[in-house]
């Protein structure tokens, strides 16, 4: 069996991941104009969530994963109401703001659970096979989340009431308000969903991630170069570029040294937002 | 640009909180008579903090040891402690300020890489000491740095024939993609092939990264007869679990994964793997049980799991810092230095002596330990006394050291 098909597959995982962790930002920064420096910090909070329900209060995992998306959409609720709120068109401030909540969140997980990595336990053991190759059957659960949640939030913003007050809102917050939509509301609603995705997306790959305060950090960059690439404000696109990204890290990984393979891939972002600084699937805007 | 951002951000942050303290400790402390003062530079925050914190207690405890039996020469010694915080500008601002301000004539600390090479260029400069309670991966050398953890080269040196015998003489290495592993990996190839076998692959991963997949389909395809994983940071945990996900049924061996990482990623995914360093909590040694005893009584019992060779080399390195003080006789580099050459101390690593004609990395026992299901280690070899350091391998450079 060549390494072909073997990498073929991690990329469907590992863009199965990125999407997940990507959802939470099409919301905020695609559809809210937020740049999120917290983001990152928003799946941690998702990660300890998931710790804490499932090493220490011995729950299972569906729990940590409900517990995950609801603690940190409330939180981020709550950072809404209090922070961001008050900076909307603002982008200088809206990234101090958010940048100093991911310094505040991280050092307050610190002197809570101290700088230990945590491990969170999988809670589906063991491998499957295709042909002669193994690949853990986690991996199975996190596609099934991810495709989920795209599911999930297409029906949402494009089938609801909610998901046409959110649009109505980006295309024009003054005709929307004098139609009698609540922006301020819609705004916590869609910030808090958004953060809801990033504690799911935290909680769901816990089980293959280490858990520990800084972890945050890692994710923002990965987030930003997906959503940016999918056209910022899509779903699917987002879900193209995680696959697109995904597949070929994957794949010129498995021919070269994978350092190689990921500055290889980023220059190729840089090179497609030459070309379509919008994204591969942004939509024509007036 | 998101990036670059932060970081202007980070370090203006840091020079307001800097100008902040340094209005607050303006003054100096006067050296009193009956004191020996000195640095001790271990992160708080950051990459290094989860085992430099606890290697800041072992050194402390050590100090506190030998105050209460006496002293050194009837004097105490006292450590001036500072936080690095896992950033490299840090470590050397915070180098100078203990040598210069503080008038320290030697500085201990540091396990990560890059604080160490930071004080070290310091040290250097400033012509002071400097204990570097860990292993140097060799092939370069500094008149002023003590490696008490000696090199790496000299445990791979133990490993690899240990494994090859046991297992095979295929090999692949897997490491983090800095010098370290990198170095490793070229001294294990010359080993390897001395041996008869092959390095069948050698795949360095992103630092962090956490997603292993791809290495381990590598691994799988060249199917060697053991792997020499030197990764750090998350991707160690992330490494041996998914080793055990994807199903690769193939040994692992590690120079650095040590009772941080077992005790961190559980005894599921450490337990049967190898590892070899000049200490580990199996040792018999009756020093290194007394010191594990102290240790947890000071501290608990959680940070005593955490305890591997560069903690204890922490605390090591004080009784060789106290005993070369003690010859010395007087408080100056010149005369410290002179007197390390002859050195040695019992601690809980075994004898411990600095070479001088070895580029001053300290001579060090190698043990070969099996990780349990309880993530402790078991030791299943011991080499015949102490071995040199070699940072420049003859195997790799037959002329010894390039001019």
């Amino acid at each position: 069996m060549g390494i072909l098909p073997i990498q073929l597959m991690n990329g469907l995982f590992a863009a199965s991941t990125l999407l997940l962790c990507s959802l939470g930002m099409v919301i905020i920064f695609g559809n809210m104009n937020v740049v999120n420096l917290a983001h990152g910090e928003f799946i941690m909070v998702g990660a300890y969530t998931a710790w804490f329900i499932s090493a220490v209060a011995r729950l299972p995992f569906v729990a940590a994963v409900a517990g995950a998306a609801l603690v940190a959409g409330l939180f981020g609720a709550v950072v809404e109401r209090v922070v961001i709120k008050r900076f909307y068109q603002r982008f200088e401030e809206t990234l101090l703001a958010t940048y100093a909540i991911s310094i505040i969140m991280t050092q307050i997980f610190r002197l809570g659970f101290s700088s230990m990595k945590k491990i969170v336990e999988l809670p589906v053991r063991g491998g499957f096979e295709i042909g002669s190759m193994t690949f853990p059957k986690y991996n199975l659960v996190i596609v099934a989340a991810a495709a989920t949640a795209v599911g999930f939030v297409c029906l949402l913003f494009y089938k609801t009431p909610f998901g046409r007050r959110v649009r109505a809102i980006r295309q024009n917050r003054n005709m929307a308000m004098c139609l009698g939509i609540n922006a301020s509301a819609t705004d916590t609603l869609s910030f808090g969903l958004g953060c809801a995705l990033a504690g799911l997306a935290g909680a769901v790959t816990a089980p293959v991630k280490i858990v520990f305060p800084a972890m945050g950090a890692s994710y923002l960059m990965d987030s930003f170069s997906t959503v940016v690439v999918g056209g910022v404000d899509s779903f699917i696109g987002t879900a193209a570029s995680s696959a697109l990204i995904s597949e070929s890290t994957s794949v010129l990984g498995g021919f070269m040294s994978e350092v190689y393979a990921q500055i290889i891939v980023l220059v190729g972002i840089i090179l497609i937002l030459r070309f379509r600084p919008s994204g591969l699937f942004a939509k024509e805007r007036r | 640009m998101k990036n670059a951002f932060r970081k202007a951000l980070a370090a203006s942050l840091a020079l307001a909180l800097v100008s902040a303290s340094a209005a607050g400790c303006g003054k100096k402390e006067a050296a009193g008579d009956d004191e020996i003062k000195f640095g001790i530079i271990y992160a708080h925050s950051g990459s290094a903090e989860m085992i430099e914190s606890v290697s800041e207690k072992a050194a402390l405890l050590a100090v506190e040891e030998i105050n209460a039996a006496g002293g050194v020469g009837g004097k105490k010694l006292v450590a001036i402690t500072e936080d690095w915080e896992s950033d490299e500008s840090k470590a050397t601002e915070k180098a100078k300020k203990l040598y210069l301000q503080d008038e320290v004539p030697f500085i201990l600390g540091t396990c990560l890489g890059t604080g160490t090479q930071a004080v070290r260029t310091v040290a250097e400069q400033n012509g002071k000491l400097f204990f570097a309670p860990t292993a140097g991966s060799g092939e370069d050398e500094s008149p002023n740095t003590i490696y008490t953890g000696g090199t790496t080269y000299t445990f791979t040196k133990e490993l690899i024939p240990y494994m090859t015998e046991k297992f095979g003489p295929n090999v692949f290495c897997v490491g983090s993609d800095y010098y370290y592993p990198v170095r490793i990996a070229e001294q294990t190839k010359a080993l390897v092939e001395l041996g008869g076998g092959n390095l069948v692959g050698s795949e360095f991963l992103p630092m962090e990264a956490t997603d292993c997949s791809t290495v381990i389909a590598k691994i799988k395809q060249q199917a060697p007869d053991f792997i020499y994983a030197n990764v750090v940071g998350s991707t160690t945990a992330a490494f041996y679990q998914q080793a055990k996900e994807y199903g690769l049924d193939i040994p692992i061996a590690s120079v650095i994964t040590s009772e941080m990482d077992a005790v961190t990623m559980g005894g599921e995914y450490s337990e049967g793997t190898y590892a070899t360093f000049n200490w580990f909590a199996s040792s018999d040694n009756p020093l290194s049980v007394k010191f594990l005893e102290n240790f947890e009584k000071k501290y608990g019992r959680e940070d005593m799991l955490r305890v591997n060779a560069t903690i204890t080399a922490a605390y090591s390195s004080v009784y060789l810092i106290a005993e070369a003080l003690k010859k010395a006789g007087s408080y100056d580099v010149d005369s410290l230095k002179a007197a390390l050459a002859g050195t040695s101390v019992d601690t809980p690593q075994g004898k411990f002596s600095v070479d001088p004609e070895n580029g001053y990395y300290a001579e060090n026992y190698a043990m070969i330990v099996m990780w349990g299901a309880d993530a402790r280690p078991v030791t299943v070899y011991e080499s015949d006394g102490q071995l040199p350091a070699e940072p420049w391998p003859d195997i790799l450079f037959p002329n010894g050291k390039p001019s």
